[in-house]
This record gives C-alpha cells, sequence and structure tokens, in this order.
C-alpha cells in the first residue's frame, strides 16, 4: 500500500508516523514544494527559538530509522496549476493526505493596503528565516530588498496583530543584535538590524488585553528575558481586565505578567526610559486599523480607539459587538508596517491534517494530536497497486530532492554556519536552484560510485 | 579508493535494507514497527539501572496498557518512558519550548513535588486535556519519595464522541 503526503512541514511529519502506525504495510512518499524539509518549523519559528527547532532531530531520526517506508520528494509541487495535479496523485496512491498549512493571511477587510510600507507577517518570517520565496520577483520588485528598502532607517514599526507572531518580530527587531549573531537568522537581515535606528515596535489589537492571541509563554519572553527592551501598556485597561470573573487559569497569568513586568503607559519611568534611548515594545488595545495613507518616506497608519461600555464588564471581548462604543480615531506615523491578523485554516481538498485541516493556529505539537485524529478513523480501499510518482519524476525529467539530497544541503548549510562563526547554527541556502545544484551532486556521486562499483565488479568476474 | 567505494556502497545497501536501529533498540523498534522518538539526550539505559536505589513507578499509556517500571533517581519522566519505549514525544527535547511531553500524575505524588515554575505552567497552558494533576514529563525528576507513583498518559486524539469530529475527504 502507497500513501501521499502532501506537505513535509510538521503536519505532515505528524502524520505519516501516524500513517505508519496504524497501516504496518504501507510505504508513505513525502511530497515537498521546497526542495527542503520541515516547513515552518524551518522557516516560520523565529530563528531566536533554536529550542523550539529540536522536533527537527525527532522528525530526522524518525525518517532515518523507518527508511524502506518513507520517501521524501522535495522540489514537486501539487496542485491545478502545477504539471503534477492533485487528481495524478489519485491514480498513483492508495490514498493521499494534505498537509500544505495555510498560506492564506487574514486580512482587514474595506481597508486599501499600500503597496509601499506594508507587508504581511509571513514575509518577515520568510526574510528572517531566508525562504526562498522571499526573493521571487513580482511587478514590484524582489520581496526581499522591498523589505529591506523599508525597514532599512526605520524608527518606528507598528504591527498590527497581537499574536506569538506579532511579538516574534517585536522581539527580532528589538533585541540587541549580537543575540542573534549566533542564531540561524539570514546573514543579510542580520547585517541591515546591526545598523538599524530602530526606537520602537507598536502592536495594535481591536480587543482589549484579556483577548489578546499570544501565549504567555511568549509574553513572557520578549518581557521578562530580552535584556533591552521596555514593554509598556494602558495599566488602566489592564485592572479593567483583571477584575472579570470568567478569566480562564492562563488569561489569568498572562494578565499578571502584563500588570507586574511592565510599564504603565503613563508613567514617568516610562518617559525616563524614552529619554535614554531604550527601545520600546508599545502593547496597544482596542485600536482598530482604519486606514493607511503613503508618505515619500513613512506611512500614516489611522486607527479607530474603542472603550468597553461601563456596563459591560466581563463582556468587552470583543469590540465587534455592541459592547464596545467608538471613542475617536488616531494617527500614527511608521516606517513600515506588518499586518499580522493570523491565517486562514481548513482550505483545499482530500483528506487534511494539520493548519489545512483545522483553524490555521496552534503550537507544533498539535499536529501530532490532530494526525492522530485523522488518521485513526481513516480506512484504506487496498485495491489497486499503487506506483508512486517516481516513474513521473523520471519520465517528466522533474528535478527533485531525495531525503539524501537534503541531507547533503543540511550538512552544506552546517558547514557555511560554522565558516561563517556560528558555533551550533547553520547559514541557509537561499535559493532553490542552489539547493537542487547541492542535492544533484550528491546524486551524481552516488551514480558514480555505483558506476566503479559495477565496472570493478565486471572486471573481476 | 575502489576499496572504498566498494565498502561505501556495501554500507549504504546494508543502511538501505534494513532500518538504522542497534543492540536493544532495533529489537523493541522491530516489535513495534515504528520508532517515533530519538534518544533522549540524557537518557539511560535501563538494564543498568542499580536495583539498590531504583525507584518503582507505573506508566499508564493511551490505551489503558500499564508498564511496571524501575528508574534511577533524578532522572525526569520523559527520559524513564524513552528508557522504556514508552510514547512520550519530546518535541524540544526537555527545554521547556512546547508541552508534547504533557502527563497526569497521581494525587499524592503531584503534591509531594515542588510547584511548577512559571515557564512550565506557561507549556501546560498549551497542552491539550489539562487537568489539575498535570505535569511537564521533562521536568518531573525521579526521587525516593515518589516511589509508586502512577503517570498517565493524555488521550491522544479527540474524543469523538464528544465533538462528533469525523474525518471526510473534502
Amino acid at each position: 500500500m502507497r500513501i501521499a503526503v502532501v506537505g513535509a512541514g510538521p503536519a505532515g511529519f505528524y502524520a505519516t508516523q501516524s500513517l505508519l502506525k496504524r497501516f504496518p504495510d504501507c510505504t508513505v512518499d513525502l511530497i515537498e514544494r521546497l526542495p527542503v524539509p520541515f516547513g515552518l518549523v524551518r522557516y516560520g519559528v523565529a530563528p531566536d527559538h533554536p529550542a523550539t527547532k529540536k522536533v527537527i532531530n525527532t522528525f530526522s531520526a524518525f525518517v532515518n530509522s523507518n527508511r524502506s517506508r518513507i520517501n521524501f520528494y522535495g522540489n514537486v509541487a501539487v496542485g491545478d496549476d502545477q504539471p503534477l495535479k492533485p487528481s495524478h496523485l489519485k491514480d498513483f496512491y492508495n490514498l493521499t493526505i494534505y498537509a500544505t498549512g495555510a498560506a492564506h493571511p487574514r486580512t482587514l477587510p474595506g481597508v486599501h493596503i499600500p503597496s509601499r510600507f506594508v507587508y504581511g507577517a509571513q514575509d518577515f518570517a520568510f526574510w528572517a528565516n531566508g525562504h526562498p520565496d522571499i526573493h521571487s520577483t513580482s511587478a514590484q520588485g524582489k520581496l526581499s530588498e522591498r523589505i529591506e528598502r523599508d525597514v532599512k532607517g526605520t524608527e518606528n514599526v507598528a504591527v498590527i496583530g497581537v499574536g506569538n507572531v506579532a511579538i516574534d518580530i517585536a522581539r527580532l527587531l528589538l533585541r540587541p543584535v549580537d543575540d542573534l549573531r549566533s542564531t540561524d537568522i539570514s546573514p543579510s537581515v542580520l547585517e541591515l538590524l546591526s545598523e538599524s535606528p530602530i526606537k520602537s515596535v507598536s502592536l495594535f489589537g481591536r480587543k482589549s488585553p484579556s483577548g489578546a492571541a499570544w501565549t504567555t509563554a511568549a509574553l513572557r519572553e520578549v518581557v521578562t528575558k530580552i535584556p533591552g527592551i521596555i514593554t509598556t501598556c494602558d495599566h488602566g485597561l489592564l485592572r479593567k481586565d483583571m477584575e472579570m470573573s470568567q478569566l480562564s487559569r492562563s488569561k489569568k497569568s498572562m494578565l499578571k505578567v502584563l500588570s507586574e513586568k511592565t510599564v504603565d503607559l503613563n508613567s514617568a519611568e516610562l518617559h525616563h526610559h524614552e529619554h535614554q534611548g531604550s527601545r520600546i515594545l508599545r502593547l496597544e488595545f482596542l485600536k482598530t486599523p482604519i486606514a493607511f495613507s503613503e508618505n515619500v518616506e513613512s506611512v500614516n497608519l489611522r486607527l479607530q480607539c474603542s472603550q468597553p461600555a461601563k456596563d459591560m464588564v466581563g463582556e468587552h471581548l470583543n469590540p465587534a459587538t455592541k459592547s464596545c462604543e467608538v471613542r475617536d480615531t488616531i494617527e500614527s506615523v511608521c516606517g513600515v508596517v506588518f499586518l499580522s491578523l493570523g491565517y486562514v485554516g481548513g482550505q483545499g481538498s482530500g483528506y487534511r491534517v494539520g493548519w489545512a485541516n483545522g483553524k490555521g493556529a496552534g503550537i507544533i505539537g498539535d499536529n501530532k494530536w490532530d494526525a492522530e485524529t485523522v488518521i485513526s478513523s481513516l480506512s484504506i480501499p487496498d485495491t489497486m497497486n499503487a506506483v508512486g510518482i517516481s516513474h513521473w519524476l523520471s519520465s517528466t525529467g522533474h528535478r527533485f530532492v531525495s531525503w539524501e539530497g537534503w541531507e547533503c544541503i543540511d550538512a552544506v548549510e552546517k558547514k557555511r554556519g560554522s565558516e561563517y562563526g556560528r558555533k551550533d547554527e547553520r547559514v541557509k541556502l537561499e535559493s532553490v536552484e542552489e539547493m537542487l545544484q547541492v542535492a544533484e551532486r550528491q546524486a551524481q556521486n552516488m551514480n558514480g560510485f555505483n558506476q566503479q562499483f559495477r565496472t570493478h565488479c565486471e572486471s573481476r568476474s | 579508493m575502489l576499496r572504498q567505494a566498494l565498502l561505501r556502497t556495501l554500507r549504504r545497501a546494508r543502511a538501505t535494507a534494513a532500518p538504522r536501529v542497534t543492540g536493544a533498540r532495533s529489537i523493541a523498534a522491530a516489535r513495534r514497527g515504528v520508532h517515533c522518538s530519538p534518544p533522549a539526550a540524557h537518557g539511560y539505559d535501563p538494564r543498568r539501572v542499580d536495583p539498590s536505589t531504583a525507584i518503582a513507578l507505573t506508566f499508564v499509556d493511551r490505551d489503558g496498557a500499564r508498564h511496571a517500571l524501575k528508574a534511577p533517581p533524578g532522572a525526569s519522566l520523559l527520559e524513564v518512558a524513552h528508557a522504556n519505549h514508552i510514547d512520550l514525544e519530546g518535541a524540544c527535547e526537555g527545554s521547556l519550548a512546547c508541552s508534547t511531553c504533557h502527563v497526569y500524575l497521581d494525587q499524592p505524588s503531584f503534591d509531594l513535588l515542588a510547584e511548577p515554575c512559571d515557564d512550565e505552567n506557561d507549556m501546560l497552558d498549551l497542552a491539550f486535556a489539562l487537568t489539575e494533576l498535570s505535569r511537564l514529563g521533562c521536568q518531573v525528576k525521579m526521587n525516593p519519595q515518589l516511589e509508586g507513583m502512577q503517570v498517565t498518559l493524555p488521550p491522544a486524539t479527540r474524543n469523538m464522541a464528544v465533538d462528533g469530529f469525523v474525518p471526510q475527504p473534502h
């Protein structure tokens, strides 16, 4: 029995694990759009979170212990607009599982987004993590160059959104750049940040503090563990939220961190820090962006401020409902704005796992649970003698990367990391062509050995 | 050169013919069919646990099966699980950056332990099926007071009877 898993991110790996356990005679072909595996673990997790990326060791050990049952095919995109279509997979496999993630970021409905100065949070993550897509060219130019042009020299950055990704952006922009040198951050980004005159990052959320989407862990890290960042928010608002009775355990501890470890917006202490030139992280609540207007060197962000109605304590989590009244609007001038509003999950066809199946949010470990749930209830009619895609790949001459090819890319990246002066971290290859060449060199060497071996055997017989 | 090529090809052939596992692990892996977790960074050999100091505990796995084990003092529950091939994942290898090693303890053992630190509590907030007796396996270290402790793994899947979830091809 042969099963295809499309997408080699965490959802794809956990799905493969579950499949191998549930169907003892199956083989899984892990098909990935990029030449390299691990998806958002490699390209979404912030570079200064190496512990979160350690799950790569688990995934790699899993593949290496089950080499005869797992084939990795990197650089093979599946889609109706691609050479390899979902209908092909139906012919080649007994079953196809889609673990393609949530590619569509949420936007601001009804708000015109200027083509300069405003980017998606994913653009930032891909830029910092050296994702090949960031170097692709569009009508407006190369995305990486546009971000670099706008981030360079900017003093104030705004992030729309109050989740973990928004905190990642703020932390990476504000933390002392020397702390980032030994991470796997893209060297060009590191260079740019080392000359950054950045003074503040503001995070804007439309809900009150208790409605923030970040986890306490992410908040606690940026507020208490990173030297050189002063975090501020409106403590008056916090007090109102903390009076609410039906708060969960995690919301309570999150609000506790905010009230004990941040500086009040109106305190003399904040002015003192500003005066001293500290980098400030501003957490702004009950503010909804309504318009952007472009200037020559910056963008004006217009926000609508709301306030919870007096008699609605405990119900003012969502200002979209009547419990909030609009107070006034403010304007903020920023060098660059990142939209970090999350992703639309649950899109795609076929059997789906991970963000493609769920809500497009959550932590790496959630995918294991989701994969187990979906795969434990599947049954496969083993009627067809499935051939897989290897034949299709060779007949079309499609360039792909095998697991051994990835291991070569991995080795090259680690070597570059040590040459760059990083003790444990890599410098990633950022171009698809370069990755393919490294992998193909490996394949050629293998062929060379095989050829030599054959000649050797023939000469002896 | 040719000799090297020959050896390498042979080694490769052998490596691809059978899963690359050695010693006692290979037997366990072969029996279970799938090997999911890498050895814990600071794991121990369960065959070399000193019986005079070993602490008895029971793991109740996701199917309800009970595993009576002996563990050395100082080992974390994550290490004990890995050393005994119990399916407890440690995605961040015990660095408090995930909640995949979430377990339930029995009440007396839970009460004997020091309160979880802030970082552990923050990660527990993200765990599935959190209870009053939840801890992260990587943070609970064996000590003689815990003799007879019972560790239960949380359910591996969503409770379909409760939320009626059935996967469908879309």
